[in-house]
């Protein structure tokens, strides 16, 4: 599903930078990644998910090049195939859940929000509990409920990845579990590839596998 | 496109007094050098078509703008006197015809314009109902006038008292209204005519009352074979009817009778060199213009004001773009995040940059169609502006 091989990334020369030889992520699979911080994680994301190209080395997913896609291609790739969550939930305060939900719909250059899109978004919406507040902006939401808001959007493109950065950082634990079970539930049910990074070490053997970057990838200024 | 534009809308919408602001500031100096134009056009082609249709004005030396807007537009002003007798003078110029005017008296606050029947020629004056004032007493009212004061043909209309502290000086007249004016957009919907002589009635000069005969001896001050002297208090006609017009006489002499303005009709050029050089001479105290040169004269001021406010304008549009331009360039910085996100999960840079295009688009498209209807208003109630100027 995700292939890493002889990856390097520097932002400018002289900058952070990040080399990955190897690494692999099968299809299905639900892998955590850990690492204090600098140590690249987000980087690590970024390269995956086709925001950052590599200097050298290539990334494939589901077998295809991201690496060598022209920027048009690898943003209708993510648009299409990748959902993101992120700690801050990243809500547009102007849209409504629903809406918030619908957005990649909206931004996708090959999609556009018909009836099965939406009816989507709506059970979507029902399974993680904020079926009735579909018409509320983020910002008369809790923090949990947004945060499942923000798990409804990655996954109405029914994405074959899903990139959680942090999901559970800004919540309880109560609530984050919650979030993870939502995530997970709706990853094995359509049978998506799962890449989290993570703090909580308390949700890890939760994960098929951990993947400490350290371990991984050597950071480092060239 | 279309989900970039209804995400622009969406913001807008959310951002709604923001965005009101924004679009207000910027209509505001879109709508103002437009309309101040078209404004001025308006009352440019209104004074000049005005003006065009009097030859020559004569009135007492004096401001020549209060002359010329006071007998072409009736403002209030005050006129130094001409006699009739001077009315008569010019009349006896070959190839000239005068047509007195009185003003400065109001009727319910009105103002009352005495003239002679020629003047309604001049202007094309014809009532939309009734007939024109061609008897003493009678009164034509303006189409405002007969819509805010509810007056009709057979109505009664009250000359103002011209001094309510000097009971030398004569009541109210009560005057038959005989006709209505249709709307012409012009000084004319303002006013009430009345003939000439009714005007000396409001200030005494001409007056009706009982016959001697018929007056209480007690009332008789003195009589002899010329005249009869009654007492001030012998009470005068409140109304001129067709049993007591003919009892209104006058005690002066006729050729010391006032009129405020003199409109000159010259049948040749030559006419109205003569008559301006004759009476512009510097010792008649009679001066005569020619509007429409006292119109550009105005024009020239009015000009000079349009330059300042569309340097105003120009100043203001200026301040408005470069606090919008500001207000933009923070809104995007505070916005950075949620720019970051829609790149995250899909979007272009050129995309999110056609999403704050769009917003920008859309306010200006916005603050353009606020002037546009800002300004098909002020078209619309133009014809009232320019009479308010």
């Amino acid at each position: 599903m995700i292939e890493l091989h002889e990856v390097a990334f520097h932002y400018a020369p002289g900058a952070f930078g990040l080399r990955v030889d190897e690494f692999a992520v099968a299809r299905g699979e639900a892998v955590a990644c850990i690492g204090p911080s600098g140590s690249g994680k987000s980087t690590l994301i970024q390269l995956i998910s086709g925001i950052l190209v590599p200097d050298q080395g290539r990334v494939l997913l589901d077998g295809r090049p991201m690496s060598s896609l022209s920027d048009a291609e690898r943003r209708a790739r993510r648009s299409a195939e990748i959902g993101f969550v992120f700690q801050e939930f990243e809500l547009l305060e102007y849209l409504t859940a629903l809406d918030n939900i619908l957005l990649p719909f909206r931004i996708g250059r090959d999609l556009c929000v018909d009836r099965e899109a939406r009816e989507r978004a709506i059970e979507l919406a029902e399974h993680a509990g904020i079926g009735s507040h579909l018409g509320r902006r983020p910002r008369r939401l809790s923090h949990g409920e947004r945060q499942r808001v923000a798990v409804c959007r990655a996954l109405v493109t029914q994405p074959s990845l899903v990139i959680a950065d942090e999901p559970t950082g800004n919540l309880d634990p109560d609530t984050g579990r919650a979030i993870l079970d939502l995530l997970f539930a709706q990853v094995r049910e359509r049978g998506s590839t799962l890449l989290t990074v993570t703090h909580d070490h308390g949700v890890l053997d939760r994960f098929d596998r951990v993947v400490d970057v350290r371990d991984l990838a050597r950071v480092g200024v060239r | 496109m279309s989900g970039l534009a209804w995400l622009a809308w969406q913001h807008a919408v959310y951002n709604r007094v923001q965005t009101a602001i924004l679009v207000v500031c910027l209509a505001i100096p879109m709508f103002v050098p437009v309309t101040s134009s078209s404004l001025v056009a308006h009352y440019e082609a209104t004074l000049r078509d005005r003006a065009a249709a009097v030859p020559l004005l004569a009135g007492r030396d004096g401001s020549r703008f209060d002359l010329t807007l006071a007998a072409l537009w009736f403002r209030e002003a005050e006129l130094d006197e001409l006699s009739m007798a001077e009315v008569e003078r010019m009349r006896e110029t070959e190839g000239i015809t005068p047509l007195p005017m009185r003003l400065g008296f109001t009727a319910r606050g009105v103002p009352v314009v005495g003239v002679t029947p020629e003047f309604f020629d001049l202007h094309g004056i014809r009532p939309v109902r009734g007939t024109l004032p061609l008897q003493l007493g009678e009164v034509v009212v303006g189409a405002d006038v007969a819509k805010d004061l509810a007056l009709d043909v057979g109505g009664v209309m009250f000359s103002d008292q011209v001094d309510h502290y000097d009971i030398s000086k004569p009541p109210s007249l009560a005057m038959d209204v005989v006709g209505v004016l249709p709307r012409r957009d012009g000084p004319e919907d303002d006013v009430v005519f009345v003939g000439l002589e009714t005007t000396w009635i409001f200030e005494g000069i001409v007056h009706g009352h009982a016959a001697t005969e018929e007056v209480d001896d007690a009332m008789v001050l003195g009589r002899n074979e010329q005249a009869v002297t009654l007492s001030g208090a012998v009470v005068e006609y409140q109304r001129v009817t067709p049993d007591n017009i003919e009892s209104f006489h006058i005690h002066a002499d006729p050729s010391a009778l006032p009129v405020s303005a003199i409109v000159l009709l010259p049948a040749t050029p030559k006419a109205a060199t003569l008559t301006k050089s004759h009476w512009n001479a510097g010792t008649t105290g009679v001066q005569i213009v020619v509007p429409t040169e006292v119109v550009e004269a105005l024009m020239q001021s009015v000009f000079r004001i349009k330059s300042l406010v569309d340097a105003l304008a120009f100043l203001l549009g200026a301040c408005t773009v470069v606090m919008t331009t500001v207000v933009i360039v923070l809104s995007l910085r505070l916005r950075a995040r949620e720019i970051e996100t829609l790149h995250r999960i899909g979007c272009g840079r050129r995309a999110v940059g056609w999403l704050c295009g769009l917003e920008i688009l859309a306010i200006v498209v916005l603050a353009a169609l606020v002037a546009a209807i800002g300004f098909g208003l002020a078209v619309l109630w133009l014809p009232d502006l320019v009479r308010m100027l």
